[in-house]
């Protein structure tokens, strides 16, 4: 496995993710599109980490950070999902049309 | 010792983070809680300015600078975080359950933005934005109705975050390029020739531009400005703005020494603002809430300061970070003046001002000083301002960019004169006149002082803003 396998990996997952969070009109499809973007950078810096840098912790501590937040992430709009789901009792992202211009 | 010194405004922003959270848990009053909010801001500003011609690097050398750039923006922020928490004196809309937690999630954003604009290494950056963004993810969605809040703050947040995957995805090709997070090794000159290099960079900004409300992460502006509680919309509008033009400094100071020859980065920025400017205008027009306006005219506005970032020279950082100050004061002034008069109401439509000169006579001279300077007439901030930001573009020989920039200023006078129309010239629905508390009327003064001092008066101001500048260059 080459540097640019592993990039276009990453570059796939990303693409998919983003064509996911613009389309989907489920919210937790959207959620779980934007959770592909940013598995998309961790496995880059993974990635980036095994074949080019020489100090080998910085990718590794890196991308277990940004686990952790994406895991804040989630609950923070998990939480905002409920909310509007008590409010509209469905979570579909079409039906949010309140606001509109 | 030194350390905890350079860091005093963060450490005294968590630890009153940390005494509002007791707040709420305790469910002391809401006067108390903001009382100890507005005493903490204070102290915030006391440790800034004590702490403002420091410099050094209170952690793992590399990660986290005190510069005088980092000092000057933290100090707005900290004046930012102040004035929000006066003018949120009644959040009428915001849930009644909500309302201790409002200070609370200001003080840690603002502490986000601090740490922000002092991240001198990837990781560390990362970390402060997305500590900057998520209390401002629940604060939007605590809308007295659920409906309003929930789709306003579904469309704020998602828009986030992927805006900061994004920024996440870009930050990788960077640390690849690199093969390191700090920043100091990042300014290679020589290696700011390769296309990732930029990629990376256009990526990493992306999640800024969401935090300015510039093209092509515009999106949730207007729709954010409208339907927010006013206090929560004051807080992104005015401190946020500071953070990230402050941010977008320091990030594209990376790519200065490759100067005016960064070709890709400097087209793709100079679309980015003709795109969001002409927009932002345009779109403007057409409104008739005035949030909703404001939030078109900040993407205008997020244009114009592009615009002298686009040319990637001292000159242009300089009018960006005085722009920003001078931002600060013009936007607050409109939205302390919505927070006044749209106590009660969701939705404050142009209407709703109309005639309030004869309701409220110092806060409609407010929001005339705030208009005035939003369309950029002397003698505010706004001409001034927009000069040196304009001044900056030409001195690269960029007339045409300059051109449509001023077609732009041209056309928002439109719009904002609409206002001022209805405020001065249209007599008043109601009769019911609305008197300011005298803190809120102070600090009503000192932002009309702010907006006119730095427009009659540049030279102090300028001298500050080319002071950070150089800290960030050097």
């Amino acid at each position: 496995m080459t540097l640019e396998s592993y990039l276009l990996v990453g570059a796939a997952l990303f693409s998919l993710g983003l064509i996911g969070a613009l389309s989907h009109r489920n919210l937790i499809a959207v959620l779980i599109g934007i959770e592909l973007m940013m598995n998309a950078a961790s496995l880059n810096l993974m990635a980036f980490n095994r074949f080019v840098v020489t100090d080998p912790t910085t990718g590794q501590i890196f991308v277990l950070i940004i686990i952790g937040l994406a895991a804040a992430e989630v609950a923070i709009f998990l939480s905002i999902i409920l909310r509007i789901y008590r409010a509209y009792h469905d979570i579909d992202a079409e039906k949010l049309t309140k606001l509109s211009g | 010792m030194e350390n905890a010194i350079l860091f005093a405004p963060e450490l005294i922003c968590l630890l009153m983070g940390l005494v509002l959270f007791f707040c709420t848990v305790l469910n002391w009053s809401y006067r108390t809680t903001r009382g100890i909010a507005i005493a903490s801001g204070i102290a915030m500003i006391a440790a800034c300015l004590w702490t403002l011609s420091l410099e050094g690097e209170p952690f793992f050398p590399g990660i986290y600078a005190i510069d005088f750039f980092s000092q000057l923006i933290k100090t707005a922020l900290a004046v930012g975080f102040l004035f929000v928490v006066i003018a949120s004196a009644n959040p009428l809309t915001v849930d009644r359950n909500g309302w201790l937690e409002v200070p609370l999630f200001f003080i840690f954003s603002t502490l986000g933005m601090m740490m922000m604009v002092s991240a001198t290494e990837l990781l560390t950056l990362y970390v402060a934005m997305e500590l900057a963004a998520y209390p401002v993810y629940i604060v939007v969605a605590l809308h007295r109705n659920a409906d309003i809040g929930g789709e306003s703050a579904a469309k704020y947040t998602v828009q986030g975050m992927a805006a900061s995957a994004i920024s996440l995805y870009g930050m990788s090709f960077l640390f690849g390029t690199f093969g390191s997070t700090y920043f100091s090794d990042i300014s290679i000159p020589h290696a700011a020739t390769q296309p990732i290099f930029y990629l990376g960079l256009l990526l990493t900004l992306a999640g800024f531009f969401f935090k300015l409300g510039a093209f092509p992460f515009h999106f949730w502006a207007p729709d954010t400005y409208e339907t927010a509680p006013h206090p929560v919309i004051t807080f992104i509008a005015t401190v946020s703005k500071v953070a990230a033009i402050g941010i977008l400094c320091r990030l594209l100071s990376l790519a200065m020494p490759g100067g005016w020859e960064s070709g890709h980065a400097q087209t793709a920025l100079m679309w980015a603002s003709v795109i969001a400017m002409s927009l932002g205008n345009l779109a403007a027009l057409a409104q008739k809430d005035l949030k909703r306006l404001l939030g078109y005219s900040t993407v205008a506005h997020a244009g114009y300061v592009l615009l002298a970032l686009q040319t990637f020279a001292e000159w242009g950082l300089t009018a960006a970070l005085f722009y920003a100050i001078g931002y600060f004061a013009m936007s607050f002034a409109c939205f302390l003046v919505i927070c006044e008069i749209g106590r009660s109401e969701d939705r404050i439509t142009i209407d709703s001002v109309s005639g309030l000169y004869k309701r409220a006579p110092f806060l409609s001279f407010t929001l005339l000083i705030g208009l005035f300077g939003l369309i950029g007439l002397p003698p505010t901030v706004g001409f001034v301002g927009k000069w040196f930001l304009f001044s900056a573009a030409l001195q690269r020989g960029q007339f045409y960019l300059v051109l449509i920039a001023a077609i732009n200023a041209a056309v928002a006078l439109y719009y904002y004169l609409l206002i001022i129309r209805q405020l001065y010239w249209v007599e008043p629905a109601t009769q019911n006149t609305i008197k300011p508390t005298p803190l809120i009327a102070v600090t009503a003064m000192a932002t009309i002082i702010l907006v006119i001092a730095m427009g009659t008066l540049p030279g102090p101001f300028w001298d500050l803003a080319a002071r950070a500048a150089r800290a960030l260059i050097s």
